[in-house]
């Protein structure tokens, strides 16, 4: 019997989803604790500093992530000024709040990566919010919702799937983009794409370890722009280009060992889709 | 067996399993132990033969159930059957190896947790590469696990050995007096 359970479609088997839940509330009073006491001994953080230098990193991210959301909206805006004048119509980006949640547990297989919430549809959370991390590292999207919890899916999980970055070069206003995809070791990598930049004719621009990479994928909503994907942790030629480069990127946090997050839920009950 | 406390001990290991897992990770491999199989290792040890399988089954779905898998088109879903599954077969090669074993060793629990581990892993990866074969609905890839659970399954032998330090003294308290004598031969009355 169990053999044929195991090998049932799943929506055949959607029952066992309830059993599931109640066995998740059962062990959470025991697992949080034991979260939050090995998020004591063993912080996600990859990189060490004080409180107050944490504190102010967060605000250089913060406003660095508002300058560059802002530079590329202006971009988008200007794209959007010649599409209006063809009479098509404008969407505007919905507006979000920040609630702050802790990670129950992770799932018991290892093979999985998803981080169950505390925070569910009683809080507003919607399936497609955007989960992020201190130093407003952006951390994954909810997959799916229950009433009081929920499922992050890490940007580092393998059935993550790709995700479309910047790679900020050291000078203002430069970038290259990128595809990442999840490389199973809890980064990401992906070749670097290179196009010519009004800002930089003829140059040829190159990534390198150290640089910080930020999300500019149009799946993703508005409130997800420009967040910090992580950093390049080193720089492989490419086989199948010459010439071209592989970055790996590493996030700033060991994304399957946070235990706070905040949840970008979308305000009035309307769901955060893509831009 | 005492239920109520093997109950309340599978409540805590659970939690331990949770709870630690990210802490007691090797970097990003995904190796880490499990406290659950350690527990399981345990009664297989010690209980009665039916009892223990039993009791693993019970351990095993509370995995299944806690266990939330990512699907193909998006979502999750929870999966009944793989782990229940492994852990009963990994119990019945416990309760088969027993005899030969030690019983009350700390090092026998740690590598019989070993081999059951082993035992469990395979027939969680047998199972979801059926059903990717049969309902490819799962976003699961067989590809790339033997290291990780090759791994966890050492470093869950490791962990037993220094949980035996605690479980043996609790075998009492959890109505686990070990298995019947039966060395040489079957018990004529």
């Amino acid at each position: 019997m169990l053999l044929v359970l195991a090998l049932l479609p799943v929506r055949w088997t959607g029952w066992v989803g309830r059993l599931g839940d109640f066995a998740e509330l059962v062990v959470s009073p025991i697992a949080n604790p034991m979260r939050a006491m090995a998020g004591w001994i063993r912080p996600a953080r990859v990189s060490g500093g004080s409180a107050e230098v944490e504190q102010y990193r967060e605000q250089v991210e913060r406003l660095t992530a508002q300058v560059n959301r802002v530079e590329a909206e202006n971009v988008r805006l200007r794209e959007l000024i010649k599409m209006l004048q063809g009479g098509m119509a404008m969407a505007s980006a919905a507006p979000t709040r920040d609630l702050a949640v802790s990670v129950v547990s992770a799932s018991s297989d290892l093979s999985s990566r998803l981080l169950r919430v505390r925070g569910g549809r009683r809080q507003g959370v919607e399936a497609g919010s955007v989960a992020v991390g201190v130093g407003l590292q952006l951390v994954g999207r909810v997959a799916e919702v229950e009433a009081l919890t929920s499922l992050v899916r890490p940007i580092t999980a393998r059935e993550a799937g790709p995700i479309r970055a910047r790679v900020m070069l050291s000078e203002a206003g430069l970038w290259l983009d990128s595809t990442l995809t999840p490389d199973g070791e809890g980064g990401l990598r992906g070749p670097v794409e290179y196009r010519m930049q009004a800002q930089a004719p003829g140059r040829v621009l190159e990534a390198a370890p150290g640089q910080v990479v930020r999300l500019d994928d149009p799946t993703w909503p508005e409130g997800a722009q420009m967040l910090l994907v992580g950093q390049v942790e080193r720089v492989e030629p490419n086989p199948r280009a010459p010439g071209r480069q592989i970055v790996v990127v590493r996030p700033t946090l060991e994304l399957h060992r946070v235990s706070e997050l905040i949840l970008r839920v979308p305000l009035g009950g309307e769901t955060g889709g893509p831009r | 067996m005492n239920w109520i406390m093997v109950g309340l001990v599978a409540w805590v290991m659970l939690g331990l399993e949770k709870g630690l897992r990210g802490a007691l990770e090797l970097g990003a491999s995904g190796i880490a132990p499990s406290f659950v199989f350690v527990l399981a290792t345990f009664v297989a040890l010690l209980a009665p033969a039916g009892t223990a399988l039993w009791t693993c089954l019970a351990l095993g779905l509370v995995i299944d159930l806690t266990h939330t898998v990512s699907l193909s088109a998006g979502g999750s879903a929870v999966v009944v059957g793989p782990y229940a599954l492994g852990y009963v077969l990994g119990c019945q090669l416990v309760l088969t190896m027993r005899g030969v074993m030690m019983g009350r060793n700390p090092l026998s629990l740690g590598f019989l947790a070993l081999v059951a581990s082993i035992v469990c892993h395979i027939v969680v990866v047998a199972v979801f590469a059926v059903r990717g074969l049969m309902v490819n609905d799962v976003a699961w890839a067989a590809s790339g696990q033997l290291v990780p659970r090759l791994g966890s399954a050492l470093y869950t032998g490791g962990l037993a050995v220094g949980l035996a330090l605690v479980l043996f003294p609790m075998a009492g308290a959890l109505g686990l007096s070990g298995p019947q004598a039966r060395r040489f031969g079957r018990r004529v009355s």
